[in-house]
């Protein structure tokens, strides 16, 4: 029985050995984890959603599903328009500093054209869906309209900002969105995609 | 250490066999297979398209990007639910190379022949007396069943080529080369469209391949370091 | 700090006392060769086929409608979902590779001899619980040889008396094999039989260190031991044959991976050409083949031309593996102590198993079923006779200490 036992030779080998091996593990867990990214089949699901908008009159309320959530889209009227700059200091965030919008929304509309509203009809409590409550003093006596949320009670604004004293702590969201005409917008990305295959 | 060497040739001996069967009448003429040839695979996507699509589907190339650049989209094929005129619907060809070998499908796309004795008026030595219309009239030229094939067809202990029972009684628009190779690359698209992660696995098996033979070098010194206690 | 948590934890739980009886003072015989790398491979395989099974079972739709396309989606539309799928079909084929080559092991060195009798038994069962976890997992891509080869093993069935026919409509859950059966074949090969396999297992490796392993001698390690306690031809498991199980792993990992990366199909053998083809009760391929791991069982079923009575001789070869411990009245455990008898023996043994595995992936000729019918002779002569030329043969002088190599 050999007696001269390499101590440095053993832990350099069983070091490097676990170290490649570790390297090894993680490479190899790589596909694994990649595997449960969105499928093809799921990308192009969740790809984006062309609508017509020719036909909506102000005041209208449009709704289509993307990424499986519901997202809204209002044609919006001088009446409603005005609205917003009376209703900012009851409003949390009426300069929509928190990130729930693509940078051409960050203004007083937070639309890229003021008579066009889109936004993603989930409330940002705890993810029911609100109404769309255009009637003023249907809410309460100075209701002057917006979206109510029935669950709790949170309600926001033509621009679906949130009010103060609800418990919605940020504005609903607005999703990427571009006008690829007159009549039609694409919900979902900020540019005409050109992968337009239905 | 030999033995164990032994025992994987021997494992491996099956392999000689491949377990396909072939019971075709022909023989299988050997196509010129090549996925990692993209320019190939292109040319016979467009043939594809030009001259398949409207009856067979490739629906599982749906979010493939190779097939969209070729203009292969699933707005373009035959619906799931469309209704044929024909008895059987032309089957979507996504598989069709694993389901029939490289060579058969190879082989079917060239022994199509003019057959008066057929409603269609065309007919096929693999697959006979089917509703695919010969498509390749135009290309191919006109083939007929050569007079003379009873030899060729009598000798039971080998299979006759395909260009033993027939003639071509008048050319198409492509030369012999030019079809063939037509062919090809139809064949090698399928073949592609069969199997679109072959290419990403044959490289990926390098790295794999590559890493575990270095961490074998490195497990099998320290297994030795360690062994020297034993005498 | 670390050594505080280990005594917080071994007050609680035996982490340590596990660590050392099972592995760090646990003494194996220090010729093992490489024949008994096979029980270290399987355990392998069997954490890669439960691995890549969850992984698929994230895609995989389990219904007659969607079963076949939901594979094929996992080959073209999941990232490296084809690898997910190969791994997990070469897997299946390695199990049986592994397993068999296992079982060749203990019975070339009389690993299934006393006291090691029930470990053997365990190993059997765990060995009926793989064929029918790999017949599940079989049916689930449901393509032609799914299906047809589902309806071919459940007919069996139908030797049953008077039951046959009720037992086969209760397993199908339907009039015919259909998308029932593979919902609920897809129940018992993700949740079921895995667990059974698992248990199975852990039972298999407790009767391994209660006895501890054989050797290529046969020699009982545990009749010398030093003052200690410990065998004086035993080495520690750890860190002799974790060590030497690493190399061998490695090794097994590059010939299971080229084969992944280059040779899924295997010539037809892993995965068949027919299985791409969807599933369709009307329409039967011209060959119906089991895959090759269950074709020696096939072919002793098809050379018997009665199908009860095919059915009875194919369960009787199981059934004598599982009584070998019983057949074999040898004094001396390793086939290099044995006498020619026994040599022949576990030649003709080989060359039947194999012999009925090569005929049994072919279609039913002439010649086929006569190579059926001679290796399903050879394979019950080997049994029948072992109790007497086990016996009476002359054995070499097993010697009381392991030597060199």
């Amino acid at each position: 029985m050999s007696n001269n036992i390499d101590k440095n030779r053993r832990k350099f080998l069983a070091g490097a050995t676990c170290a490649v091996g570790a390297a090894g593990v993680v490479a190899g867990s790589i596909p694994f984890i990649a595997s449960m990214l969105p499928s093809e089949s799921a990308i192009a699901a969740g790809g984006p959603v062309r609508v017509k908008i020719d036909k909506m009159k102000p005041g209208d309320q449009l709704t289509v599903i993307w990424r499986g959530r519901p997202i809204w889209i209002i044609r919006r009227d001088e009446k409603m328009l005005a609205t917003l700059p009376v209703l900012e200091p009851e409003l949390r965030d009426p300069k929509s500093i928190i990130d729930q919008q693509p940078e051409y929304a960050r203004n007083e509309y937070r639309s890229r054209k003021k008579d066009l509203l889109v936004l993603v009809g989930i409330c940002t409590h705890l993810g029911c869906a609100p109404t769309y409550r255009p009637d003023v003093g249907g809410v309460s006596a100075d209701w002057k309209g917006g979206f109510f949320c029935s669950c709790h009670g949170s309600k926001f604004d033509f621009a679906g900002r949130v009010f103060k004293g609800v418990p919605a702590p940020i504005n609903l969201e607005v999703p990427p969105y571009v006008f690829l005409s007159e009549n039609e917008i694409m919900i979902g990305v900020d540019k005409p995609s050109t992968n337009l295959d239905v | 250490m030999k033995k164990f060497l032994l025992l994987i040739v021997l494992l491996l001996v099956p392999l000689l066999t491949f377990a396909s069967d072939d019971s075709s009448s022909i023989v299988l003429e050997k196509a010129p297979i090549n996925v990692h040839d993209k320019s190939s695979l292109m040319r016979g996507a467009k043939s594809f398209k030009t001259l398949c699509m409207t009856c067979h589907a490739l629906r599982m190339l749906q979010y493939n990007s190779f097939a969209k650049k070729a203009g292969i989209t699933i707005d373009l094929m035959p619906a799931k639910d469309k209704e044929w005129w024909f008895a059987k619907a032309p089957p979507d060809l996504s598989l069709t190379v694993s389901q029939h070998g490289a060579d058969w499908i190879y082989t079917y796309l060239q022994v199509f022949y003019q057959d008066p004795a057929v409603k269609i008026g065309s007919n096929n030595l693999l697959v006979p007396n089917s509703s695919m219309p010969n498509l390749f009239l135009g290309l191919q030229g006109k083939q007929e069943l050569n007079a003379n094939r009873e030899k060729a067809l009598n000798e039971h202990w080998r299979k006759p080529h395909y260009y033993s029972l027939l003639n071509k009684t008048s050319p198409g628009s492509m030369t012999n080369e030019q079809f063939e190779q037509t062919v090809a690359d139809i064949t090698n698209f399928l073949a592609y469209a069969s199997e679109p992660s072959k290419l990403q696995r044959e490289r990926t098996g390098v790295w794999v391949i590559l890493f575990l033979v270095v961490f074998l070098v490195l497990a099998y010194f320290l297994k030795r370091e360690y062994w020297k206690d034993i005498e | 700090m670390a050594s505080k948590l280990k005594v917080w934890i071994d007050d609680r739980f035996p982490m340590t006392e596990l660590w050392e009886n099972h592995v760090s003072k646990y003494y194996a015989p220090k010729n093992l060769n490489f024949w008994y790398l096979f029980g270290v491979f399987s355990l392998l395989v069997l954490l890669n086929q439960i691995i890549t099974g969850i992984w698929l079972a994230m895609y995989y739709t389990p219904t007659g409608a969607e079963a076949f396309d939901s594979v094929e989606q996992i080959m073209r539309n999941v990232k490296y979902g084809w690898l997910l799928r190969y791994m997990h079909s070469t897997g299946a084929s390695a199990f049986f590779a592994v397993i068999y080559l296992h079982m060749y092991r203990g019975i070339m060195y009389g690993s299934y001899k006393g006291p090691r009798e029930l470990l053997w038994v365990i190993g059997m069962v765990i060995l009926v619980v793989l064929l029918i976890e790999a017949v599940t997992g079989y049916v689930l891509p449901w393509g032609q040889m799914s299906f047809w080869a589902t309806k071919v093993l459940i007919s069996v069935f139908s030797v049953i008396p008077f039951v046959g026919k009720y037992v086969i409509t209760w397993l199908q859950g339907d009039y015919n094999v259909s998308g029932i059966t593979l919902h609920r074949f897809f129940s018992f090969h993700v949740v079921l039989l895995p667990l059974a396999i698992i248990a199975l297992t852990l039972v298999h490796v407790m009767a391994l260190h209660k006895v501890g392993s054989n050797n290529p001698e046969g020699i009982e390690i545990k009749a010398c031991k030093d003052s200690l306690g410990r065998p004086l031809d035993g080495i520690p498991f750890h860190p002799y044959y974790t060590l030497k199980d690493l190399v061998g792993v490695v090794i097994f990992l590059i010939v299971f991976f080229l084969i992944v990366f280059y040779a899924p199909t295997f010539g037809g053998y892993f995965i068949e050409a027919p299985n791409f083809v969807p599933a369709n009760p009307l329409v039967t391929p011209p060959v119906i083949v089991p895959p090759w791991y269950l074709a020696s069982f096939y072919s002793i079923l098809r050379a018997v031309p009665n199908k009860l009575m095919g059915v009875i001789v194919a369960a009787a070869a199981v059934a004598f593996l599982f009584v070998l411990p019983w057949l074999d009245r040898s004094p001396v455990k390793s086939i290099r102590y044995r006498g020619v008898w026994s040599k022949l023996g576990l030649t003709v043994f080989v060359i039947s198993f194999a012999g009925l595995g090569v005929v049994g992936t072919m279609s039913l000729t002439p010649l086929v079923l006569f190579f059926s019918r001679f290796f399903t002779v050879t394979f019950f002569m080997v049994f029948l006779t072992m109790p007497f030329y086990t016996k009476h043969e002359h054995c070499k002088r097993v010697p009381d200490r392991v030597t060199k190599g």
